[in-house]
């Protein structure tokens, strides 16, 4: 496979894990968009990585320390998410989470209540 | 050679192999003895624990600025401390300082105190890492480890009301899911900037911004699609209109030390992370029509986003907040007033730094007295800018109030007093726009820098190209103008609020908040909870005080900006003093940066 076909098939994962965290709603659906960025960037990384640079040992090392940092601040937010629930399934699973809205009162940070 | 000389030899070739490190090695010192006593509630502990944060903080800033006089710039494979390294960190631990008294006031009597003094630090010692990152990955991992810290920080700070796994009220759910979204954006741009790298990586294979610049890969096309990408990740942290939903949602519910903690460490990294790219920026904007085009769009956006924005809202934290986006939609049309040749490289740092010193001097007293009322009124009450009317209703606080009033009325100063000015001590649009010879010869010399660097390939004759940006430069100054228009009536409009004596508003507002308050908690099984802080409130409409500490804190803050005024004054009118750069002042980080 040729490097520019694989950047075509890796700008369509970024692309989706794009679309996807400014249209999902879930936490998990979220997390999960967020994860199909980090596997694009990853992939990114090492095809540079095998088709022009294979001698090299830094992408290994970015992607490394960019991964562990990254994570650990994705779990910590999943620890939060879920170490705070009110008990009532409700009220924790059905709440909005949307990333990116546009209605007035989020425009303007007014409540609707 | 004895035992002694040998351990002392090792000691010192550790110290010199640290530098430029030194304030991160005293604050490690600091959280070693704050781990003694981390889980204690006595009142002893926690003032210790303040005094050794202040300590750690001064002695930071002491030892850094001596130790790089001493032993000059730094720079290796992963970290780079020059000038404006040295300023840059100066100036964080001088926020830190100050929203360690924010957190000592406002935290004191918390069981988790010495805890969040902790986080405090960690937060403290990851950004000054940050600061001085030169490699990719470096800057990378000390920027995640920074919003790390600062989300440890908030969350922290937000565990108010249950210590417990379970969340008790509806409010505190709330919160919890506005620090959900806010850091979920946050990370969003995180992943962005590490897509970003990626591409820089796969076109160059080099380590560091100033290497990239250094050979020829700059121009190459992948290079420019990881930049997109960073500088819209960039976009998307600082939460810049229309991407703001998440931070004023928080903003409006959070604790009031979190609010100073985005605010100065939070939206203050992102800036920074856009100063880390100014080499690339620099190389770019220069002249290019479509980066100005663009900032110039994104400029305007955020001047009327966050003036429309304050002038809708009678709260006094979403007012500060869109106010912050104000400031932030000037710094972003200096950007491009650099891009259209007006502005120099020095310049445009300048500003950057000595608008954001002035906004924190105007922001933390205001803030302390406005966090202060709404403990005293409970919450949601000081929502409403008409209670803080009720300062002059006590007779102890009219000194107090005029102080307050005063520094309401400074506000606008954080646009013209620093930062805007030319060393001849002119505002630079002014300059311009009156001089217009000096203007059509910038826009020429412009030109000749895009055709000697020739990088643009510009099909465009001379005329077209200098009419193009003559008609951005106006639109430019009409928003900027606008702007601080805008930024005047929002000042005027909180004075006369202040001002006005009409109680009937607040009392209506306060009886329909309780009733917001009983519907909302009544999934929750706490309307018992609630009544009880409503009761409080009404005994605290009655015996409202401050302390004597209280009282006497902002009066320095009061004093700092009054002097910075007045030298502001003698600058405009070319008179500098003698003993002007020993002075704090923020045009002394102009003085330095020059």
């Amino acid at each position: 496979m040729k490097l520019q076909y694989l950047n075509y098939i890796i700008f369509l994962i970024f692309l989706l894990g794009l679309c996807s965290v400014a249209c999902v709603k879930k936490f998990l659906s979220i997390l999960i968009s967020i994860q199909i960025i980090l596997v694009s960037a990853t992939l990114n990384f090492y095809s540079f990585s095998l088709f022009l640079y294979s001698l090299t040992s830094w992408d290994k090392i970015f992607v490394f320390f960019g991964l562990l940092t990254i994570y650990i601040f994705l779990i910590l937010i999943v620890f939060y998410n879920y170490f705070k629930q009110t008990g009532l399934y409700q009220i924790d699973v059905l709440k909005d989470l949307n990333l990116f809205k546009l209605s007035k009162s989020d425009w303007w940070g007014e409540d609707n209540n | 050679m004895t035992y002694l000389d040998g351990f002392f030899n090792y000691i010192k070739s550790l110290v010199g192999k640290i530098y430029p490190f030194y304030g991160i090695a005293i604050f490690l010192i600091a959280i070693f003895l704050l781990l003694f006593y981390l889980l204690s509630t006595k009142k002893a502990l926690k003032i210790f624990s303040i005094i050794i944060s202040f300590t750690a903080i001064i002695a930071a800033i002491s030892v850094s600025i001596i130790s790089f006089f001493k032993n000059g710039p730094f720079s290796s494979y992963l970290f780079n401390f020059d000038i404006f390294e040295l300023v840059i960190t100066c100036f964080i631990l001088f926020l830190a300082l100050n929203i360690l008294i924010f957190i000592s006031f406002k935290n004191f009597y918390r069981k988790n105190f010495n805890k969040i003094v902790l986080f405090f630090l960690t937060t403290v010692i990851s950004f000054i890492f940050f600061i001085a990152s030169a490699n990719l990955a470096m800057i990378f991992s000390s920027l995640v480890l920074v919003i790390i810290n600062i989300f440890i920080l908030i969350t922290s700070l937000n565990d108010r009301f249950s210590l417990g796994s379970f969340v008790k009220t509806y409010d505190e759910h709330i919160v919890k899911n506005y620090i959900l979204r806010f850091f979920l954006v946050s990370l969003v741009s995180m992943a962005l900037i590490f897509v970003g790298f990626s591409y820089i990586f796969g076109a160059t294979d080099l380590k560091s911004f100033v290497q990239i610049l250094e050979t020829e890969k700059i121009l190459n096309p992948i290079v420019k699609v990881g930049l997109v990408i960073i500088f819209s990740a960039i976009y998307l942290f600082l939460f810049i209109f229309p991407f703001q939903s998440a931070y004023i949602r928080l903003i409006k519910r959070c604790d009031s030390t979190s609010l100073t903690i985005i605010w100065f460490f939070y939206l203050t990294c992102g800036l920074f992370l856009l100063l880390k790219l100014r080499f690339v920026f620099f190389y770019f904007a220069k002249g290019n029509l479509y980066i100005s085009t663009a900032l110039l769009l994104i400029g305007v956006i955020c001047i009327l986003g966050g003036n429309i924005g304050s002038i809708k809202t009678f709260s006094v934290r979403r007012t500060l907040s869109f106010i912050y986006f104000t400031v932030l939609g000037l710094l972003i049309l200096a950007m491009f007033y650099f891009s259209s040749g007006i502005l120099n490289e020095k310049s445009l740092l300048k500003i950057f730094i000595s608008n954001l010193v002035f906004v924190a001097m105007l922001y933390f007293p205001f803030f302390l007295i406005a966090a202060k009322l709404e403990e005293h009124f409970q919450d949601k009450i000081f929502d409403n800018l008409a209670s803080l009317k009720y300062l002059k209703n006590n007779k102890n606080l009219k000194y107090f109030s005029i102080t307050l009033i005063i520094l309401i009325i400074l506000f606008p100063f954080l646009v013209f007093a620093n930062g805007y000015l030319t060393e001849k001590g002119q505002f630079f649009i002014l300059a311009n726009l009156v001089n217009s010879k000096s203007l059509s010869q910038r826009i020429s010399n412009l030109f000749d820098i895009i055709k000697d660097l020739n990088k643009n390939n510009l099909n465009i004759s001379f005329e077209l190209f200098k009419q193009y940006y003559l008609i951005l430069i106006y639109v430019a100054t009409l928003f900027f103008i606008i702007g601080i228009l805008f930024l005047f009536i929002n000042i005027i409009r909180v004075v006369i609020i202040v001002i006005k004596r009409d109680n009937s508003f607040i009392d209506d507002k306060i009886i329909s908040v309780k009733n917001i308050n009983i519907n909302l908690n009544q999934n929750l099984d706490s309307k018992i909870e609630n009544n009880k802080l409503s009761n409080k409130f009404e005994n605290n409409k009655k015996n409202y005080n401050f302390s004597n500490l209280e009282l006497r804190l902002p009066k320095f803050y009061y004093i700092y900006i009054t002097v910075s005024v007045i030298f502001f004054v003698l600058l405009l009118i070319n008179i500098i003093l003698g003993f002007f750069n020993l002075s704090l002042l923020p045009s002394n980080l102009q003085l330095l940066l020059r």
